[in-house]
């Protein structure tokens, strides 16, 4: 079906817009590993949000061909007792593609363990808003050379 | 509250930037995120971006945030030129800002012109009387000149007006403990504890209060904290452990003459778990300390 190829097209297409605006970003720092992650977890997206659809189209493709079948066997008068074999097959891919797109296009999943090393306060915010300047760290100024 | 993967990224990035690899933009923004203080390597670094003015114009909007950061960083590190440089550049561009006038405010503080920046924030405070950062540096202000009772009675008067602020309950009990007045501290923990009861490090605090306070009730209380402490963090609270053992070595002497009933409240058993844990702890991150750490609990035990 030649609308499949229209995801395609919008992912090669947005793809290309977002590493041109990348490479415009990019300072004089070297592109640390948090940038890599991000454009790997972003191209991961991509592929969840073309597979979903994929999902999507192939489930909607099984509903009808299963309204099909049940026109034809009213036609012929016989009961209908579950979809044809194909139908049945096109069906479970369906639904592993649903399921593998809604598990990547979220992104990272949060830990809900309290204890675990991403929710677990290792210090406190140190009270920046009643710090002082009256410390003994007044005698030392560092030796750097001044501004303008 | 950092985390511990924050702290980790926090660590990794600053000997990125120490070492001159890049990511100074990074390290600058997870510090001013994660409220860190780390003045010196702020000034530092801060200050090389502020110097080149291709890298400033890069930042476009955050450039003004950036010199607040390094003028604050700059007081901290006590170059107060520095800092005057910054609130120069900032007043130009933002003539009438309040922001700007608490930084001016803070410069004075920092100047250790107390009057003047007395003068600065009660003029701050005619036009805004609700300014919460206003009242905290009124108390820091007391702080920094030595007179905590002070500081106490402005905290209490602004903590009977925003109950829910954490960090100045926080606060008034770090300034009752360097007091000694510890039944005060106490109390200013439980509130924190009410509010806040899946963070571990209040039930630390409170149970440490509780411990120098003293007597069979309260170290009987320390002891239910620590093992909160412990539950909280899944056992890797060093210190939890390490009061768990100190506070049953404690209650076993207090109880000494007792009857049976109050020798039960000795729970030998959570102590010698305690101990495990420690013991196998320090095999796995300080062997070398294992011995010290050893004949430390045997000498508990024993007395």
């Amino acid at each position: 079906m030649p609308f499949l190829l229209t995801p395609l097209i919008v992912v090669f297409y947005s793809n290309s817009i977002l590493g041109g605006e990348i490479s415009q970003r990019e300072n004089s720092d070297r592109e640390s590993n948090f940038e890599k992650k991000r454009k790997r977890e972003l191209l991961k997206m991509n592929l969840g949000f073309v597979v979903g659809v994929f999902g999507i189209l192939i489930l909607s493709h099984a509903a009808y061909s299963t309204i099909q079948y049940r026109g034809l066997l009213k036609i012929m008068e016989e009961e209908f007792s579950r979809p044809p074999m194909n139908v049945v097959l096109e069906l479970i891919i369906g639904v592993a593609l649903c399921l593998w797109a809604a598990l990547t296009l979220p992104g990272k999943f949060l830990s809900i363990h309290p204890d675990s090393d991403e929710n677990r306060a290792v210090s406190l915010p140190d009270n920046s808003e009643f710090m002082i300047f009256n410390h003994r760290g007044r005698l030392f100024p560092p030796q750097i050379d001044m501004k303008f | 509250m950092v985390t511990k993967t924050e702290e980790t990224q926090l660590n990794q990035l600053e000997n990125q930037v120490e070492n001159g690899g890049g990511g100074v933009w990074e390290y600058l923004s997870l510090v001013r995120k994660l409220k860190v203080r780390r003045s010196e390597i702020v000034l530092k670094h801060g200050l090389s971006i502020l110097n080149d003015p291709g890298k400033r114009s890069a930042l476009g909007p955050d450039e003004w945030t950036l010199y607040e950061q390094v003028a604050i960083a700059a007081m901290d590190c006590q170059s107060l030129n520095v800092a005057q440089n910054c609130i120069k550049v900032l007043k130009k561009k933002f003539p009438d800002s309040k922001r700007v006038g608490k930084l001016e405010a803070l410069l004075l503080e920092a100047k250790g012109m107390w009057e003047e920046a007395e003068k600065a924030y009660t003029s701050l405070l005619e036009d805004n009387p609700l300014d919460q950062v206003i009242h905290k540096r009124k108390v820091a202000m007391a702080k920094a000149q030595g007179k905590p009772s002070l500081a106490i009675e402005h905290l209490n008067k602004y903590l009977e007006v925003f109950m829910a602020d954490h960090d100045a309950w926080r606060e008034l009990a770090e300034i009752y403990v360097s007091l000694q007045m510890y039944k005060q501290a106490a109390f200013c923990y439980e509130e924190l504890i009410l509010t806040q009861p899946t963070l571990p490090l209040y039930h630390l605090a409170y149970a440490d209060v509780l411990y120098t306070i003293g007597g069979l009730e309260n170290l009987i209380a320390a002891r239910k904290y620590y093992a909160a402490t412990i539950d909280l963090t899944g056992g890797k609270s060093t210190r939890a452990l390490l009061g768990i053992c100190l506070c049953g070595s404690a209650i076993a002497q207090l109880s000494k003459g007792r009857n049976k009933e109050d020798k039960d409240m000795a729970a030998p058993e959570l102590q010698s778990l305690a101990a495990t844990a420690l013991e196998r702890e320090y095999k796995q991150k300080a062997p070398a300390k294992l011995n010290l750490l050893s004949s430390a609990l045997r000498s508990l035990k024993i007395s």
